[in-house]
């Protein structure tokens, strides 16, 4: 899998967007774009996805500071169509950069470990204000769950799982590979545990739920 | 729409695992220590009942009472249903423990009373537990791989009660209407390969892909682990009490390997294609456990072919402890600490200092007693082939000290109470974590 990096300046949208679609187009499948912005490249996603729809995966990397990356890799087959088929790759997309990150800490390679968990931290972030700002309100409001049922369930388990960011980013400056792997450990279970619920019975309902909506919705979900 | 059983938060209490599985590895230690006081008088033959009585402590004392604590977990959080009058398991698996020191007592100490009473408590316990957990599974939401394996080995579970409550009551009231030479091996095959194997795959195909961040066993794996199992079952009984030739055993076993075999490559594969490369002491028990149970089948085989005792006991070791014991002992280290930490400490995520799973449960702690825990099986092993008094009784003490030590190792988990936490960093005092170990 080969990255190519590309520098643009979103401000600059009527050039921005362009350079990233021929950029994208000279890609072969599996590979990606390492996009290297100044500002929030989020304002390039809807006019991307409106050239590029089902051909790519956008997941940032590192936010905020002055300085985004964000991967754009070129899908090999076309996809998602569904919230559950594209929330569960989002799942396993972040799960490889947590086992990652956690395979460097026992290597004790701290900075890669570092690097790796900024990105799973970053995608994270976004995976659960994906799913809490842009899809839990209107499911809760469809379905009728008035503070209880299984979204009051998630969000009980996302600010455990935030917690446990916060400890686990609290290891690395310090070197301490063995808390964090204790971290990484303790957050295991918690979260494929999480995603499993998630994958066999909240997606699959708000597939119900969203059904014809889920192009839109979908395109609304990637400037997350 | 899909809302049928969407009932996401299914924990049981934490206590009503906890008790199960803190009961078991106490289990271990009596069978050691039996070991060591009586030493190889135990080891003669398979079927004298001090050995019967050995043998029980750790398939129903330490074994299976792991295994139930299991299904209390494992139904409601990852099948999605509950366990029916849970609650009144927090009677039965006491009734269930006092029940298995009576038989090993009684069978020891030739009590037919004792052993009678111990199978009434049997009856009175494992029925109701098994009637839990097939009446929670009949309302499952779903009818996968490992709800199928589940049925099956409760099957298993049910027919190998069945046989063990007629043999009680022959050691008890003289009363055999099977004969027994034929009965046995019927009660091997369901106890060991469908109660004990049965429930191990399903278990590890659902929690396996979890722990490790691997690809699902295929539905082709898991139906091939389905069928063999089934077939080993159902082949066991006629090959037994029809058969006339010790070599019809060579169809319920063949069944087995075959199954082991399937097994053996789903894991493999899993394993190989996992996102998480950690070697940790649950995986290492894992793949001492695979080596372990390939050459207790190649034993049984031996035994099929030349009935010796001894290879009918170094089979009984190696599945039993370096397979079973081994793999369910790393399951236990992986479902207790996470068990303690989500019921009592997950709350305090992003609220304060908080413990991780490390704290609770030490991972040096984990992986010497682990070593220990080989070192006693390798021992055992040694001992039945070669039964010198002093080996046999050395192997003893070294089960009842591993057994020990896990349950040391889980009790410090269960009992875990965070001291104050440094303020600037919200961890443990390092003080309190040397302490840990």
């Amino acid at each position: 899998m080969a990255t190519t990096p590309l520098t643009l300046d979103p401000r600059q949208t009527e050039e921005a967007v362009p350079a990233l679609v021929a950029a994208f187009a000279a890609l072969a499948p599996g590979d990606a774009l390492i996009l290297e912005t100044p500002s929030d490249p989020r304002r390039l996603a809807r006019p991307f996805s409106e050239v590029a729809w089902g051909q790519f995966d956008w997941a940032p990397l590192e936010t905020g500071d002055g300085h985004w990356r964000t991967e754009v890799r070129k899908r090999t087959a076309p996809g998602p169509d569904c919230i559950s088929g594209f929330l569960g790759e989002d799942h396993k997309r972040c799960d490889a950069l947590y086992a990652d990150a956690e395979s460097a800490a026992q290597a004790d390679d701290a900075g890669q470990a570092a690097r790796l968990f900024a990105a799973f931290h970053t995608g994270m972030t976004r995976h659960l204000a994906m799913e809490e700002e842009g899809l839990f309100p209107e499911l809760e409001q469809r379905m009728g769950f008035f503070g209880q049922g299984p979204t009051t369930v998630m969000r009980e388990e996302h600010e455990q799982m935030r917690g446990l960011f916060a400890r686990m980013e609290a290891f690395l400056p310090a070197g301490e590979l063995e808390g964090f792997m204790d971290a990484c450990e303790t957050l295991l279970i918690l979260m494929e545990q999480h995603n499993m619920t998630e994958e066999e019975m909240l997606y699959p309902m708000m597939d119900d739920a969203f059904a014809g909506e889920e192009e839109a919705l979908l395109k609304q979900l990637i400037t997350y | 729409m899909r809302t049928a059983g969407l009932r996401l938060d299914h924990a049981p209490q934490l206590d009503l695992p906890l008790r199960f599985f803190l009961t078991a590895p106490l289990f271990g230690v009596a069978a050691g220590a039996l070991l060591a006081l009586r030493g190889a008088a135990l080891l003669h033959s398979p079927w004298l009942p001090g050995t019967i009585a050995l043998a029980h402590l750790i398939t129903l004392g330490l074994l299976t009472m792991t295994m139930l604590g299991a299904l209390h977990q494992i139904l409601p959080v990852v099948v999605g249903t509950e366990v029916p009058g849970a609650r009144w398991s927090r009677w039965l698996q006491p009734l269930f423990a006092l029940a298995v020191v009576l038989l090993a007592g009684g069978l020891l100490l030739g009590l037919p009373s004792v052993i009678a009473t111990a199978m009434v408590l049997l009856a009175a316990s494992l029925l109701p537990l098994l009637a839990q957990q097939a009446w929670g599974l009949l309302r499952a939401p779903g009818q996968g791989p490992t709800v199928q394996l589940l049925w099956l080995a409760l099957a298993a579970f049910a027919g190998t009660i069945g046989l063990g409550l007629l043999f009680a009551a022959g050691h008890a009231l003289g009363w055999w209407p099977l004969a027994r030479t034929a009965a046995l091996p019927v009660h091997l095959f369901w106890g060991l390969g469908g109660w004990v194997g049965g429930l191990i795959a399903g278990v590890a195909i659902a929690v396996l892909p979890m722990f490790y961040i691997a690809p699902p066993v295929s539905p082709r794996a898991a139906r091939a682990l389905l069928a063999t199992l089934g077939a080993m079952l159902v082949t066991a009984p006629p090959a037994t009490f029809l058969g006339a030739a010790r070599a019809w055993l060579l169809l319920p076993l063949g069944c087995g390997a075959a199954a082991l075999v399937v097994f053996t490559v789903a894991l493999l594969r899993l394993l190989r294609a996992r996102r998480r490369k950690v070697t940790d002491v649950s995986l290492r028990y894992w793949q001492g456990g695979l080596v372990a149970a390939w050459l207790s089948v190649a034993l049984l085989l031996l035994w099929v072919v030349w009935p010796q005792p001894r290879w009918l006991l170094a089979f009984g070791v190696l599945y039993l402890l370096g397979f079973a014991g081994a793999v369910l002992s790393g399951m236990l280290y992986k479902i207790v600490p996470f068990l303690v930490w989500t019921h009592r400490f997950s709350r305090m995520a992003g609220r304060g200092p908080m413990p991780m799973m490390g704290d609770l449960l030490p991972r040096r702690q984990a992986q010497r007693q682990q070593m220990a825990y080989g070192l006693a099986v390798l021992l055992l092993a040694a001992a039945t082939l070669f039964p010198a008094e002093w080996l046999v009784r050395v192997a003893g003490l070294a089960l009842a000290v591993a057994s020990g030590w896990l349950w040391v190792n889980l009790l410090r988990a269960a009992r875990f109470q965070p001291p104050a936490a440094e303020p600037e960093t919200g961890r443990l005092p390092q003080a309190a974590r040397a302490h840990l170990g």
